[in-house]
C-alpha cells in the first residue's frame, strides 16, 4: 500500500527522481526478500575482517578449492530442488562413481575414459531416481533414500570390500594454474565453470525455464504444455552427472576410493542450497545462491580453524547457523505474506 | 482476428467406475458467442470441460472443429486445437514473473536459447490487447490479485491462438468490480470472434452475459437456448427438474421469533484490517456481513470465532467478557464457525467422513484415552441422517463428496458442538441450488430456535434470502447496517463500493443487475 502511494507521489516530481526512487525501492525490496543472506554475508565479512591471515589471496583461493567438491554437488542439488524434488543419494553416487572410475583405471583406461566412466555411473543413478519419481510416482525422499542404500551396496560389491589406492588419473586437476597474480586451482576452476554453465542453463534455455516452472507449480506447468515428468528426470540426471563430476574432483584430491567415500555429502549440499536461499518448496532460488551458500559454509569452517578453535565446534556452529538462517527466512516469509 | 470457429460435440459419453457422468451429449459452440453451461453439482459440467481440456478422454463420441474431427488426448493437444481452459483454481507458477507465465510452454527460443527480450515484448503486447497494461510484466505472479491472475491466464491462452476459451466458475473468487471487468473483457473477446464457454453457478451473471445457455442435468443435455428464449425461472426449473424447493424471494420474517436478548456485544474492536467496530448481535437473528474482499468482514468473523486475535477493543458474550485466544476456547463459550475454503481450512482429507464430522466431539467418546468407535460411528450416522448427507461409507475420503455435501458436513460438525452463535463464511459458495436452499432453511431454523447466525457472504441474493440485518464493510469499518426491508441488491452494491458518497470512474457506472 505504502509503495503504491510512493510511486504516485513521484509522478509529480521530475522523472529522474521517480527513477531513483524506483531503484531505491527495488533495492530495499531485494534486501528485504534476501535479508537472511544479507545478514549472513555481513556476519561472514565481519568475522573475516577480525580474523588474522584470512584476507590473503592464497587463503581465499584455498577456500574455493576446498569448496569445489561440495560446490559441484550443491549445483546439482539445486537443480533437483528447483524442479520440486531433492536428492539424498548424492554422497552414495559420488562413492560409486569413485569406485567405477578407479576400477576403470585398473582395467587400463586413460584419464578421459575414467572421467567418462565416473560421469556415466552418476548419470545412470540420476536417471533411475528420475524415472522412479516422475514416471512411477514414488516420493523423492523415499526414492533417493532407498537409492542411497542401494548405491552404497553396489559400491561395496564393485570394490569387493577392498580399498583402491593411488588413483592418480585425475592428478592434473590438483595442480594450480596462474591467472596473473591470482592462483586458481583446477578444482576451483571446475567449480566456477559448473556453476556458471548451470546458471546459464537454468536462466537462458527453454529447458531451464521449464525446469523451474515444474518446481514452481507442476500442475500449472503441465497444463501449459510443459513435459513436467521429463523435466523432473532431467533434474535428477543433472544431479547424478554433478555427483560424477564431484567424484572426479574428489579423486584428484584424495586419490583413494573406499566403500564409504562421500558419506554425508548429500546433507551438506542440501544445507548449502538452504543457506543460499533456494526454497525447498521448489521453483525459487538460483545456483549462484547455492554456490554462495557452499562458499559460506566453507568460510565458516576456515574461520573456525584459523581462530584455533577445536574442529569439534565445526558441526555445532554449522548446525546452529542453518537453524538461525531458516528461522529468519521463515520470519521474513511471514512478514512478506502479511504485508 | 481469427477465423470464426465452430466446435461440435457429437454424442459424448463418459462414465467413472460404472457411474455415468455424461450421457450422449451433443452440442455446438460458435465463435462470437458467449455460451453458458449450467447445471447443479454433479450434472456433468466439469466432465464436459475436462474432456474439452484434454485431461479426460470420453468413452464415446466425437469432437469436431469446423467440421474436422479432432482428438484431444492431453492438454497440449487441446491447446494445439485452439481450446484453452481457465480453471477455477488458477494455474500460474507463483514464483515466475507475469511475462514468464504468459510465455510458459510457448517460449521464443533459437536452438533452445531463450530470447528474453522478445518474450517480454510479446507478453506486454498480449496484456495490452486485453487492455490490462496495469499489470507489470516483471512482477512475480503470486503478488497479483485473483482478478489479475485470471487476466494473465487469458492473455496466455490468447497468445497461443485460442479459438475457444473455457472458463470454469470464473467469478467465484472475484470481487464485484473484478467480476465486472472480466465481464467487459469477455464481451470484447466475443466481439472479436472468439468462442467463450463459461461454467457458472451465478445465474444472474449467466443471464446477464451469455448469448446462449445450455443446461445439463444428471449427465444429460436438457436443452440449449438463445438468451432471449429463457428467463430466470425457466433456467432454474430446467436445472432442478421441478419447481420444488425453490424460493428465491425472501420470506417475510415472523414477528417476535424469539426473545430479543443480546448475545454478543462488540465494543470498539480493532484488528489488522478492521477499526472501531461496534455491534450488538441478538438471539434469533441472522446477521449478514458483506463488503469487498479484505474490507474487514472476514477478519471480524475470524476474531469472533477465535481464529485470530483482536488488537483493540472488547467483546461481551452473554454479558461476560469474551476474548478467545483459540477456536477451542470459542467453542467452549458456545461459538462455532464454518470456514469459507472447505478444502483448505475445513476438511481434513486423509481422515474419513465420520472422523471429520466428529472432530470436535472426540473428547466425549473418550474412555481412559481410548476412543469408543461404536458410539462415534452411531453418532456420525445420525448426524448424516439429520443433515441429509449423502455418502457411501463413513470412512470415505471426505473430499470425494460433492461440494454441497462437503458443506453439509462442515455445518453438521459446527452444529454438533451445540453453539449459541454460529459464524458461516460463504456457506453456499460453489454449492448447487438444492443444497443452497437446504442450508438457507437450516439457517432459518437455527435463528428460530433462538441462536444467532452470522453469515459472511458477497452474494446479495443470499443475504436477501436469509439475513435480518446486513452490515456493509468498507475499508475496515462498518459503513452502514441495512435493516430487512432495505436489503436489496442495488442498495448493497452501492454501499459496498461506496458509490453513494463519491462516484469514481467505473464504480459509478455499475449496473445493478450484474453481480
Amino acid at each position: 500500500m505504502a509503495e503504491v502511494l510512493d510511486e504516485s507521489d513521484g509522478e509529480d516530481s521530475s522523472q529522474e527522481r521517480t527513477r531513483l526512487r524506483g531503484f531505491v525501492l527495488q533495492v530495499t525490496r531485494f534486501l528485504l526478500r534476501h535479508w537472511p543472506q544479507v545478514l549472513l554475508f555481513f556476519a561472514a565479512l565481519w568475522l573475516t575482517l577480525t580474523t588474522d591471515r584470512f584476507w590473503t589471496g592464497g587463503n581465499l583461493s584455498s577456500i574455493l578449492t576446498r569448496a569445489a567438491i561440495l560446490g559441484v554437488l550443491a549445483v546439482g542439488q539445486c537443480c533437483v530442488i528447483l524442479a520440486g524434488g531433492f536428492d539424498l543419494s548424492q554422497g552414495a553416487t559420488l562413492g560409486l562413481a569413485c569406485a567405477v572410475a578407479g576400477t576403470a583405471m585398473g582395467q587400463g583406461y586413460d584419464s578421459a575414459g575414467c572421467f567418462a566412466a565416473a560421469l556415466f555411473a552418476g548419470g545412470i543413478v540420476g536417471a533411475v531416481n528420475g524415472v522412479c519419481v516422475a514416471r512411477v510416482g514414488t516420493n523423492p525422499f523415499v526414492t533417493t533414500l532407498s537409492s542411497l542404500m542401494v548405491v552404497r551396496g553396489i559400491t561395496f560389491l564393485v570394490l569387493g570390500g577392498m580399498t583402491l589406492n593411488r588413483l592418480t588419473m585425475f592428478a592434473a586437476l590438483d595442480r594450480p594454474f596462474d591467472l596473473g597474480s591470482l592462483e586458481l586451482s583446477g578444482r576451483g576452476f571446475v567449480f566456477l565453470m559448473t556453476t556458471f554453465l548451470a546458471w546459464v542453463f537454468l536462466r537462458q534455455t527453454i529447458w531451464g525455464q521449464h525446469l523451474r516452472a515444474t518446481g514452481g507449480n507442476a500442475e500449472a506447468a503441465r497444463l501449459a504444455g510443459v513435459r513436467t515428468d521429463r523435466m523432473k528426470i532431467l533434474s535428477y540426471v543433472i544431479s547424478g552427472l554433478c555427483s560424477g563430476l564431484a567424484a572426479v574432483l574428489f579423486l584428484s584430491f584424495i586419490k583413494v576410493a573406499k566403500a564409504d567415500t562421500g558419506a554425508g555429502y548429500e546433507l551438506d549440499s542440501i544445507a548449502s542450497c538452504v543457506i543460499g536461499g533456494v526454497s525447498l518448496a521448489g521453483g525459487e532460488g538460483s545456483v549462484l545462491g547455492a554456490a554462495a551458500g557452499c562458499l559460506m559454509l566453507k568460510t565458516i569452517e576456515t574461520i573456525i580453524t584459523l581462530r584455533g578453535l577445536d574442529d569439534q565446534y565445526r558441526s555445532l556452529v554449522t548446525g546452529l547457523l542453518i537453524l538461525v538462517f531458516a528461522a529468519s527466512d521463515a520470519w521474513s516469509r511471514k512478514r512478506r505474506r502479511s504485508r | 482476428m481469427t477465423e470464426v470457429v465452430r466446435i461440435e460435440l457429437d454424442g459424448l459419453g463418459k462414465s467413472y467406475f460404472g457411474a455415468t457422468a455424461l450421457r450422449n451429449v451433443s452440442l455446438e459452440i460458435f465463435g462470437g458467442e458467449i455460451h453458458a453451461l449450467c447445471g447443479e453439482n454433479g450434472a456433468g459440467k466439469s466432465t464436459l470441460v475436462e474432456i474439452l481440456a484434454g485431461t479426460v478422454r470420453p468413452d464415446h463420441g466425437r469432437i469436431l472443429a469446423n467440421g474436422e474431427e479432432i482428438t484431444l488426448d492431453g492438454p497440449v493437444a487441446a491447446l494445439r486445437a485452439g481450446i484453452a481452459v481457465i480453471h477455477q483454481e488458477l494455474q500460474l507458477v507463483g514464483s515466475m514473473s507475469v511475462a514468464e507465465n504468459i510465455m510458459l510452454g510457448d517460449e521464443i527460443s533459437r536452438f533452445s536459447w531463450l530470447n528474453r527480450r522478445s518474450m517480454s515484448a510479446r507478453a506486454v503486447e498480449a496484456l495490452r490487447l486485453l487492455q490490462a497494461d496495469a499489470i507489470a510484466p516483471g512482477v512475480p505472479a503470486r503478488e497479483l490479485a485473483t482478478g489479475q491472475r485470471q487476466i494473465v491466464e487469458i492473455a496466455r491462452s490468447l497468445r497461443r491462438k485460442a479459438r475457444l476459451l473455457i472458463l470454469d466458475e470464473p467469478t467465484a473468487s472475484l470481487t464485484r468490480s473484478e467480476a465486472r471487468l472480466l465481464a467487459d473483457l469477455l464481451r470484447r473477446l466475443r466481439d472479436r470472434g472468439l468462442a467463450v464457454l463459461m461454467v457458472s453457478h451465478h445465474l444472474d451473471e449467466v443471464l446477464d452475459l451469455a448469448d446462449r445457455i445450455t443446461v445439463l442435468r444428471d449427465g444429460r443435455l436438457v436443452g440449449s437456448w438463445p438468451r432471449a428464449h429463457i428467463d430466470h425461472d425457466k433456467l432454474v426449473r430446467t436445472m432442478v427438474g421441478s419447481d420444488v424447493g425453490i424460493r428465491e424471494k425472501a420470506t417475510v420474517p415472523e414477528e417476535g421469533k424469539a426473545t430479543r436478548e443480546t448475545l454478543l456485544t462488540i465494543e470498539d474492536l480493532g484488528g489488522e484490517t478492521i477499526r472501531e467496530v461496534r455491534l450488538e448481535l441478538v438471539r434469533g437473528e441472522v446477521f449478514g456481513m458483506t463488503g469487498l474482499a479484505g474490507a474487514g468482514q472476514e477478519e471480524l468473523a475470524r476474531i469472533i470465532a477465535g481464529e485470530s486475535p483482536a488488537a483493540r477493543g472488547r467483546m461481551l458474550l452473554m454479558g461476560k467478557s469474551y476474548r478467545p485466544k483459540h477456536p477451542v476456547q470459542a467453542q467452549r463459550h458456545g461459538v462455532a464457525a464454518v470456514p469459507a475454503d472447505r478444502r483448505v481450512r475445513g476438511l481434513i482429507a486423509p481422515l474419513g467422513l465420520g472422523s471429520n464430522l466428529l472432530l470436535q466431539r472426540l473428547r466425549r467418546a473418550n474412555r481412559c484415552g481410548f476412543l469408543r468407535w461404536n458410539r462415534l460411528n452411531e453418532e456420525a450416522r445420525q448426524l448424516c441422517r439429520e443433515h441429509r448427507i449423502k455418502y457411501d461409507r463413513l470412512d470415505q475420503n471426505s473430499l470425494t463428496l460433492s461440494g454441497g455435501n462437503q458443506q453439509k458436513v462442515l455445518l453438521a460438525r459446527a452444529l454438533a458442538t451445540e453453539p449459541e452463535l454460529i459464524v458461516l463464511n460463504e456457506p453456499t459458495r460453489g454449492v448447487d441450488i438444492g443444497t443452497r436452499e437446504a442450508i438457507h432453511r437450516r439457517i432459518e431454523e437455527l435463528a428460530a430456535a433462538g441462536k444467532c447466525v452470522v453469515v459472511v457472504s458477497p452474494d446479495a441474493l443470499e443475504l436477501r434470502r436469509v439475513a435480518d440485518r446486513v452490515a456493509v464493510f468498507r475499508k475496515g469499518r462498518i459503513r452502514t447496517i441495512l435493516e430487512r426491508d432495505r436489503i436489496e441488491e442495488r442498495t448493497l452494491l452501492a454501499e459496498i463500493t461506496g458509490a453513494n458518497e463519491r462516484t469514481s470512474g467505473n464504480e459509478g457506472s455499475s449496473r445493478g443487475g450484474s453481480s
